[in-house]
């Protein structure tokens, strides 16, 4: 259970990197400065960390409901 | 009754139920993971990236190509791009524990107690006045 938790977790952050790669590639093409395509592609990580912060909270309202 | 058959009746009921919920907990884990696999890999992929990427890009050249300043054209490709991963908030939003829905639930089941409550008074009250008669 927790190796696969670790796994999800390593293949979610590896595959959160290339969707930002992807994108920022794509937005270079059209001629948007390096910067600014980082700042934009930095939305991918926010996603992914408000996804992880959402799992977390479901899995500590599981336990509380379990302990109570 | 055989030996066999009297073992089976001794047997307790809830071994089977143990066991149910095993089968049941191991079909769960194996599918819940692909589940959340598939809806992840269709948001963080390489492909969706580029796909979101390309209509970010698209968005800003037409915004350039009408003779908007490059700030202003950046800022509103960032709340253009803000628009398609706003889902995690949403997500947040709907399992966010008394959140709107069950509070809304709730309030629903309240209201609909007192309705009822009321309209039972009502009757038990006719009923009385026509008693007399």
């Amino acid at each position: 259970m927790l190796g696969s938790l670790l796994t999800a977790w390593l293949t979610l952050g590896w595959n959160v990197r290339k969707a930002r790669k992807a994108f920022e590639a794509e937005l270079r093409k059209e001629g948007i400065p390096k910067e600014d395509a980082e700042r934009l592609s930095k939305h991918f990580a926010d996603l992914k960390d408000q996804m992880m912060s959402t799992a977390k909270d479901a899995i500590r309202q599981g336990r509380k409901a379990q302990s109570q | 009754m055989s030996e066999e058959e009297k073992r089976e009746e001794r047997k307790p009921k809830h071994k089977d139920d143990v066991e149910e919920l095993r089968q049941v907990l191991g079909t769960v884990s194996d599918m819940v993971p692909n589940l959340i696999r598939g809806i992840v890999s269709s948001i963080f992929s390489a492909e969706a990236g580029k796909n979101m990427g390309a209509a970010a890009a698209n968005f800003y050249k037409e915004l350039k190509a009408a003779g908007m300043p490059d700030e202003v054209a950046i800022k509103m490709t960032e709340d253009y791009v803000h628009t398609f991963t706003d889902i995690g908030k949403l997500i947040q939003e709907a399992t966010k524990k008394g959140g709107f829905n069950m509070k809304h639930g709730e309030k629903a089941g309240e209201d609909i107690q007192k309705i009822v409550e009321e309209e039972v008074r009502k009757k038990l009250s006719e009923k009385a006045t026509e008693k007399p008669e």
